[in-house]
């Protein structure tokens, strides 16, 4: 039961439409940075295209060393798609986010990460990729986020 | 899961292979064999969230973790990490559902046996529940016991991932700002 109390068990099965009206454009949102050497949360943004909003399906990452941590922020809500609330977090300092190698790999090795349900991006929606370094050395990233663009399908006889 | 997501390909072309199961790849099928959507169901409308748990341990040393959840965390998957793993096991973990009191094992599952990397070059390690758990009481809390099996010190992460609803929105189905649609777009 939700809080507005409806029960979405009651919905018929029309109400969540078997029909979007959308066309899917294959489609990549492409950061590439070298990420300084023991850099703490290098901001590195990037903006959904104004054209079209951005279905998001797939996580792939490449990077030089695995030492490296991501957050990701949503600018419009401010909402933090990874984030901790652990209680005791023994020994470690401020929180920079999950280990790369955790989130995403590379699809050379057939490791994408599958998101379960799949994300809309809005159109002109800025998100922010907090990349911090404790390897040492540069580290060359490539995040990619895969997906579709969302096209309104065009009404027949229109 | 049940239900799917409103989703359409109608006019995108299909791949007739994409739905086979690969083969020795249970662990990271994200949806069930069959389905012919994605099996979001009332996940429609939440969004992704990697709960992560890192905790340092001395040599033998173990600790007790609580995540407070989002509303209506729902976990999916689990990916997981270790700096020493050797063939001591790396560490042990067990996951309770507080609210609801439940263990979600037994025992401690080792490392190897939880989840591993998706990155790293060797075989991705996410490991997908054939169905999701949800932590659907209000303050939920997930309990993490650690125990490094290492005779060093040992850094373990473990990320949960989940779809929790959103902050900002009252129920699924409800648009993300009240009064507005969620894209510029005017859909």
């Amino acid at each position: 039961m939700y809080m507005d109390g409806t029960d979405p068990t009651q919905q018929a099965p029309s109400a969540q439409g078997a029909d979007d009206q959308f066309e899917r454009q294959y489609f990549e949102y492409v950061l590439d940075r070298v990420v300084p050497a023991n850099t703490v949360q290098d901001p590195n943004q990037f903006q959904i295209l104004s054209d079209a909003d951005f279905e998001w399906w797939w996580i792939k990452a490449s990077r030089t060393s695995n030492l490296l941590k991501v957050l990701m922020k949503e600018a419009a809500t401010g909402r933090d798609f990874i984030g901790t609330t652990a209680s005791a977090v023994a020994g470690t300092a401020t929180f920079n986010g999950i280990q790369i190698d955790l989130w995403a790999g590379t699809a050379l090795a057939t490791a994408a990460f599958p998101l379960a349900v799949p994300y809309i991006l809005p159109a002109n929606r800025s998100y922010t990729i907090l990349l911090t370094d404790t390897s040492g050395g540069n580290n060359t990233v490539q995040i990619v986020f895969s997906g579709f663009k969302l096209w309104p399908r065009p009404k027949v006889g229109a | 899961m049940p239900g799917m997501k409103p989703f359409s390909l109608r006019h995108t072309v299909t791949h007739p292979l994409a739905r086979m199961l690969p083969i020795q790849r249970e662990q990271l099928m994200v949806y069930r064999l069959g389905e012919k959507n994605p099996p979001s169901g009332h996940l429609n409308d939440h969004a992704p969230m990697w709960e992560v748990v890192t905790v340092k341990l001395n040599a033998r040393g173990s600790t007790r973790v609580r995540v407070n959840l989002q509303r209506d965390f729902t976990l999916i998957a689990l990916t997981a990490a270790a700096t020493v793993n050797t063939a001591l096991g790396g560490f042990r973990a067990q996951l309770y559902d507080m609210k609801k009191q439940l263990r979600l094992a037994d025992r401690g599952v080792m490392f190897a046996n939880l989840a591993g990397a998706m990155g790293g070059g060797g075989n991705p390690g996410a490991f997908f529940l054939r169905e999701p758990w949800e932590f659907d009481e209000p303050d939920s809390q997930l309990l993490v016991i650690v125990q490094n099996m290492e005779t060093a010190a040992n850094t373990i992460d473990i990320a949960l991932y989940g779809q929790v609803l959103r902050f900002n929105q009252p129920a699924p189905g409800y648009q993300e700002f009240p009064g507005g649609v969620v894209s510029n777009l005017g859909w």
